[in-house]
């Protein structure tokens, strides 16, 4: 016999009257999502697993507030961009304020020759992250996650038109970072 | 580089996954 599963709409009611059952399976149904998508706004696994960690805790302190609109991941994506627009905010502040404060963040590591397809990876991923929030949000969630033009501009409170311009720049933006990898780099082109 | 390049080289990254104990580290720091 196989049981059926909640749906998010049910767990989500049970959080509400403060369920932690509930929640926990929510967590464990959604956080891979979470963490990749996380991680392809970041660049930084690390960080994304954090802030995952996060987005799900605004999930559970807001739940009185939420409005149930049959698409539970959507509304966990929205928390998630904008826990990385804040910080990315503050860390722009704090660089303003501190010209000469070293930039953190990932360093990149030698690539080794048995490791071109990861070293592509970790190019791609550190160029994805590096684009402003407005071409890696609309980028990611159509490029990665699937989703429609139209589910995105629904998302995002913006026109159809603009998420197709948006992606575009995206595009040359990424293509004009990772050209040089491209054309000239070493074996790039090898794949295996 | 065409357009499409540019996709299936974002669609080629990996899937990345939770760590393990990650649904527990959440209901802790609920708890903090």
């Amino acid at each position: 016999m196989v049981l059926e599963q909640p749906s998010d709409a049910e767990l989500m009611a049970r959080i509400r009257e403060g369920g932690r059952d509930a929640f926990a399976d929510l967590v464990d149904r959604h956080k891979d999502a979470v963490v990749n998508y996380l991680t392809r706004l970041t660049g930084d696994r690390d960080r994304a697993e954090d802030l995952g960690q996060e987005t799900f805790l605004r999930l559970f302190r807001s739940a009185r507030d939420y409005v149930e609109q049959g698409y539970l991941r959507a509304y966990l994506f929205r928390i998630a961009t904008n826990l990385v627009r804040s910080e990315e905010r503050r860390e722009k502040r704090l660089r303003l304020l501190l010209p000469f404060l070293p930039r953190t963040g990932h360093q990149p590591e030698a690539a080794t020759p048995g490791l071109l397809r990861q070293e592509l990876h970790r190019q791609v991923s550190t160029a994805v992250a590096s684009l402003p929030l407005r071409y890696r949000v609309p980028l990611v969630l159509h490029e990665i996650e699937g989703w429609s033009y139209v589910d995105i501009a629904q998302e995002l409170g913006c026109r159809e038109g603009t998420v197709k311009s948006r992606i575009h720049r995206g595009r040359q933006h990424l293509k004009a970072k990772l050209e040089p990898y491209w054309k000239g780099g070493p074996a790039w082109k090898t794949t295996g | 580089m065409e357009d499409h390049r540019i996709g299936d080289l974002l669609r080629e990254l990996p899937r990345e996954r939770a760590s393990n104990g990650f649904t527990a580290r959440v209901l802790e720091r609920l708890d903090a």
